[in-house]
């Protein structure tokens, strides 16, 4: 039920921040502030050719910070304790090279056995910026990109039951042992200066499992940074709080008076 | 235009999310059984036969799986602690014994569901004194989730 109520206030979070603010200008001009040519003003006129804005000096630098999504996930989940920290840093005009490096323990013994898993993840990847904005000093942008994950566990259960009601329940376990998995993201979100160089950012994650090795014996319940083990696919939420460390902007322009 | 898109483009994918990542497995008990049929052996062809006053139990173990049923086909739970089930089958009155000799396999189902043994017949030990003429394995896996015969037991 929390998963679906989440789901709603994210939709509805979506919603406010894009219908929310208003990229564009008043009706009848362009960004610049020129006069634009509306479709019904003269039968038969030809439109004028939407002019193609350049992408601005955006501020540059490199930011370090931490998903703050992941220190509410003993809120929803009890058996469960996340952390990750992501450093961003430019690597042309618009692109972005990235990576995160996480940890996510898992213990539970509520259901027909125990299972214990200790992990460390990390993702690298590249973000692209698609928001052209022609405003002095906006420094946001709605990113769409990529990244390779991998994650090294130990797992295992110290106590399995399998219920038997004629000969009577069985009980086995499985010593811990080590398996990597390794997926591919595509991701899409929103990243916006909030104060100067701090930087709020969130990401919808797409999560394709590559390949994940030593499952014969006992599938992963969780993969560290990606979720439910038996899943080909799974979606994912981040909510990150960055401070960027600014470099390479000497030749930005000054905002205007 | 692309605020539209991508704000579209992420309803869909958490309609995707909340579809994809539904955690309420449904889970078949964890104990496995071998299907049994009765058949005539008076017949050169395999007709199935439904028996009344069946009585099957183990010894050694309080609880009767069948007490004067009217069945077809039974299914006898397989032990998990032992490489032999053995279960008296009692029609009428009349009695014979028969022996399951298996191996085990432990596997995991899922996160929800946990594990079960997938269980393989090797071979099935029998007396044919009274009821049972004899014995067949028919499919010897007994796999979780599967709803196959595995065991044809012919009848005088």
């Amino acid at each position: 039920m929390l998963k679906y109520i989440f789901t709603s206030i994210l939709f509805l979070a979506i919603g406010f921040s894009s219908f929310g603010q208003d990229y564009t200008q008043p009706s009848g001009q362009n960004r610049n502030g020129n006069n634009q040519q509306r479709p019904e003003d003269e039968e038969g006129t030809p439109r004028q050719k939407k002019e193609k804005l350049p992408y601005p000096n955006k501020k540059r630098g490199t930011s370090f910070g931490v998903d703050i999504t992941q220190f509410f996930v003993p809120v929803f989940d009890d058996d469960r304790i996340v952390a990750e920290a992501n450093i961003r840093t430019n690597f042309k005009k618009r692109m972005f090279l990235t990576g995160s490096l996480g940890y996510e323990k898992i213990s539970f013994d509520d259901k027909s056995y125990h299972y214990d898993s200790d992990g460390v993840f990390a993702r690298v990847g590249i973000d692209y910026d698609i928001f052209i904005v022609d405003e002095p000093d906006n420094n946001d942008n709605i990113l769409i990109g990529l990244r390779y994950g991998m994650a090294i566990q130990d797992h295992g259960s110290d106590l399995i039951t399998i219920e038997d009601g004629y000969w009577g329940n069985y009980e086995t376990s499985i010593d811990n042992y080590s398996l990597n998995s390794h997926w591919v993201e595509l991701v899409a979100g929103l990243r916006s200066e909030v104060l100067k160089n701090l930087y709020f950012s969130w990401f919808i994650r797409v999560k394709g499992k590559i390949h994940s090795n030593n499952t014969e014996v006992l599938e992963p319940y969780r993969i560290p940074g990606y979720g439910k083990g038996a899943n080909a696919i799974n979606l994912g939420f981040s909510y990150n709080v960055a401070y960027q460390i600014p470099w390479g902007n000497k030749n930005r322009k000054a905002p205007t008076p | 235009m692309r605020i539209r898109i991508l704000f579209f483009s992420l309803i869909f994918i958490a309609v995707v999310y909340a579809c994809t990542s539904d955690d309420s497995d449904f889970c078949l008990s964890n104990q496995q059984s071998v299907q049994s049929g009765f058949y005539s052996s008076s017949y050169s062809t395999d007709r199935d036969t439904t028996v009344s006053d069946v009585v099957i139990y183990s010894t050694g173990i309080d609880s009767i799986t069948y007490d004067t049923a009217t069945v077809s086909k039974t299914f006898l739970p397989l032990s998990m602690h032992n490489d032999t089930s053995e279960y008296i089958i009692e029609i009428n009155k009349l009695k014979d014994t028969v022996s399951f000799v298996h191996t085990k396999e432990l596997n995991f189902v899922s996160g929800e569901c946990g594990f079960i043994f997938t269980f393989e017949l090797d071979t099935i030990l029998y007396s044919d004194n009274q009821i049972i003429d004899s014995v067949a394995i028919d499919y010897p896996s007994i796999v979780y989730g599967e709803n196959i015969e595995n065991v044809k037991i012919y009848l005088y």
